[in-house]
């Protein structure tokens, strides 16, 4: 009865983990049409909204790793439920991350305040936006539902969002060059497509946590494998024992690893 | 306002789950319970339960209830939140639940039953939302819990912020152009000097015009609100259009921008009123016009489909910002000062736009990337054709 409720314990635990995480990539999904706002309407209020804002994420973030930590030190999981307290610890350093970019897109804002962007820049600046809210939102819909082939085809949606930040950086470079902007705005806002852009690579590397959450492997495990065993290139001449025993290891440690 | 009569109306419905769960869930009853329990049954009947667990489901507030450990016990379909993704969702639900832990602290530290708990929660989205969560105790001792109920406020907000900036704006609007007209008249009569007063007076003229055009379109405006189409007449849309451009050649002329019509079939007949159409249609050329650069092009595309035709002005300036698309027809509104310093519109065209095509029972929409264009489309019934009137053709100016 006592290791049933304990259970039952363990199970609310989880439960209320996962909903703040989501709840913590919502609040992070709503930086960024706050710190974009702040990019292009220089409205400092919403600046100010956004920094209070940032320190609640900063909070809740704090407070799901402290109860992940003591979850896994209390209740011993193993296997999937350790994978999946790991996630959560990985998932709220990404998404605490995104959420500073944010931030730091508003102060960008400030230091460049009252010179004008132009239409050009401003239109990239917003599908950039767009584009990085869209894969946050995909990579936490991934883990919502430990969708493995959504959270695989993130690092293929990012594409997009790579290429907007090639046009921002055309468009800043081309509006500098015309004189409708100085240097320090102009390094302001290639910052700025920076920061964007690596939100768009914290949702892919939530979307590898995932898949790691889901079937134990991640793309860097690869990487890893050839570090543990190099690929032996073999011998000119009559094959040795000793190099086929290597092969057989290289592709043991992988299917292991898979 | 009608976040007071919300409440209210939650209010109400929050007490009426307080009877329907006790009737679904009864409990052992202390003493107080019983005592409250008599106190309430001359108001409880199934059928007043069944009703408030209908109108729950039908109602458009959200209306959640929790238990004494702020265990969700029931959630209204409004309660999911269903026009918001599942992140805002979850964004939502916890301010909820943070709301819920607020009230089972205050009651258990001894909070007066009836003290309510409210917070605002804003959402950028999109879509862009204003919420008030309001969370009240159901009742001190076991098995109590939490009522919570959500109120969109979006509207309202918007509203009020619409209202504010209207005030603000037509009485600077206005006053501008007047205080330039005095101080240049009271110039003008103390000076000598010709030149000076020739200045002076072109100067006092563009001004007046300025006062009068916006005169002139604060009139057209309140012709177009009053919601009905004066004259509605047959006409070719052809000719309408024709006229609306005609009439910009010239400013198309000065700021080097093609403009170019394009009708098919090249005659569309339909019920309307002329002169309103043309004025719509001008606004949105001259607005094209205005926001391109030299060397660019406008084009006006009109096309007849089923029993509708749609309009469009497309141009390659340099377009609106996503977060301003819905707010442009408001009376006034400018994506930024900048623009207003350089096209000196009066800020009211997309307002006459609007309404004219709600008056002929239309739909306006509008597509805008910023630095590549704009596109405004204007979607119109093509009502059956009466024989009455063969002056359609000549559009009436």
């Amino acid at each position: 009865m006592d290791g049933m409720q304990h259970r039952r314990e363990y199970h609310r635990q989880m439960d209320d983990l996962k909903a703040d995480i989501l709840r913590l990539g919502g609040m992070v999904i709503e930086t960024i049409p706050r710190g974009t706002e702040v990019l292009l309407t220089g409205d400092l209020k919403v600046a100010k909204d956004l920094i209070d804002y940032d320190d609640q994420i900063d909070h809740l973030s704090v407070d799901i790793e402290d109860r992940t930590y003591l979850v896994m030190a209390r209740q011993a999981p193993a296997a999937s439920e350790l994978r999946h307290l790991v996630t959560i610890s990985k998932l709220v350093a990404e998404l605490e991350r995104s959420a500073d970019l944010m931030v730091n897109v508003s102060k960008a804002a400030r230091r460049m305040y009252g010179s004008e962007m132009t239409p050009r820049i401003r239109g990239v600046a917003s599908s950039m936006a767009s584009e990085a809210q869209k894969l946050l939102q995909y990579s936490l819909d991934a883990y919502a539902d430990a969708d493995e082939s959504l959270a695989a085809a993130l690092d293929d949606i990012d594409d997009k969002l790579d290429e907007l930040n090639v046009d921002m950086v055309e468009a800043v470079f081309a509006a500098h060059t015309d004189g409708h902007i100085d240097l320090q705005a102009a390094v302001q806002l290639a910052l700025v497509a920076r920061y964007y852009e690596r939100i768009g690579d914290h949702a892919v590397n939530i979307g590898q946590r995932v898949t790691y959450m889901v079937t134990g492997w991640m793309p860097e495990h690869a990487g890893a494998a050839r570090v543990e065993s190099p690929p032996v290139i073999p011998p000119i001449g009559p094959t040795s024992s000793g190099a086929e025993e290597n092969t057989e290891q290289a592709s043991d440690s992988k299917s292991e690893s898979a | 306002m009608e976040v007071v009569v919300g409440l209210v109306v939650g209010l109400f419905i929050g007490a009426g789950i307080v009877f329907w769960i006790r009737r679904r869930q009864p409990e052992p009853l202390s003493s107080a319970a019983e005592q409250r329990r008599r106190m309430t049954d001359s108001a409880r009947s199934p059928a007043l339960a069944d009703v408030v667990s209908d109108s729950l489901e039908a109602v458009d507030l959200a209306v959640l209830v929790f238990g004494s450990q702020g265990e969700e016990i029931y959630r209204n379909p409004a309660g999911q939140f269903p026009r918001f993704t599942r992140p805002t969702r979850a964004v939502i639900d916890g301010e909820i639940r943070d709301s819920v832990a607020e009230v089972l602290q205050a009651t258990k530290a001894g909070a007066a039953l009836s003290t309510a708990f409210e917070r605002e929660v804003d959402i950028y989205g999109p879509p862009r939302a204003a919420l008030t969560v309001r969370a009240l105790a159901i009742q001190h001792d076991d098995p109590g819990g939490v009522v919570v109920i959500v109120n969109d406020v979006t509207k309202e907000r918007q509203l009020d912020e619409v209202r504010r900036s209207f005030v603000a704006n037509v009485s600077h609007e206005l006053r501008t152009p007047v205080g330039a007209i005095a101080v240049l008249a009271e110039t003008l009569t103390a000076s000598e000097d010709p030149t000076v007063i020739k200045k002076l007076g072109t100067r006092l003229q563009e001004a007046a015009l300025r006062l009068g055009d916006m005169i002139e379109d604060l009139l057209e405006l309140s012709r177009t609100e009053s919601g009905t189409v004066v004259k509605a007449v047959n006409i070719d849309v052809a000719s309408f259009i024709g006229d609306a451009v005609s009439n910009l050649s010239e400013s198309a002329a000065t700021a080097g921008v093609a403009v170019t019509v394009n009708v098919t079939p090249p005659s569309i007949l339909m019920r309307g009123d002329a002169r309103q159409l043309r004025s719509a249609v001008q606004n949105l050329v001259d607005n094209a016009i205005k926001y391109s650069g030299s060397g660019s092009e406008v084009r006006v595309d009109a096309a007849a489909e089923g029993d509708k035709v749609t309009i469009t002005v497309a141009d390659e300036g340099i377009g609106i910002p996503e977060s301003a698309l819905e707010r442009i027809y408001e009376r006034f509104y400018r994506v930024d000062g900048a623009r207003r310093r350089q096209t000196g519109g009066t800020g009211l065209g997309l307002s006459i736009v609007r309404h004219v095509v709600s008056n002929h029972d239309g739909v306006i929409s509008a597509d805008s990337v910023e630095g590549e264009g704009t596109t405004f489309r204007i979607e119109l019934p093509l009502a059956d054709i009466s024989a009455d009137s063969p002056e359609g053709n000549a559009a009436v100016v």
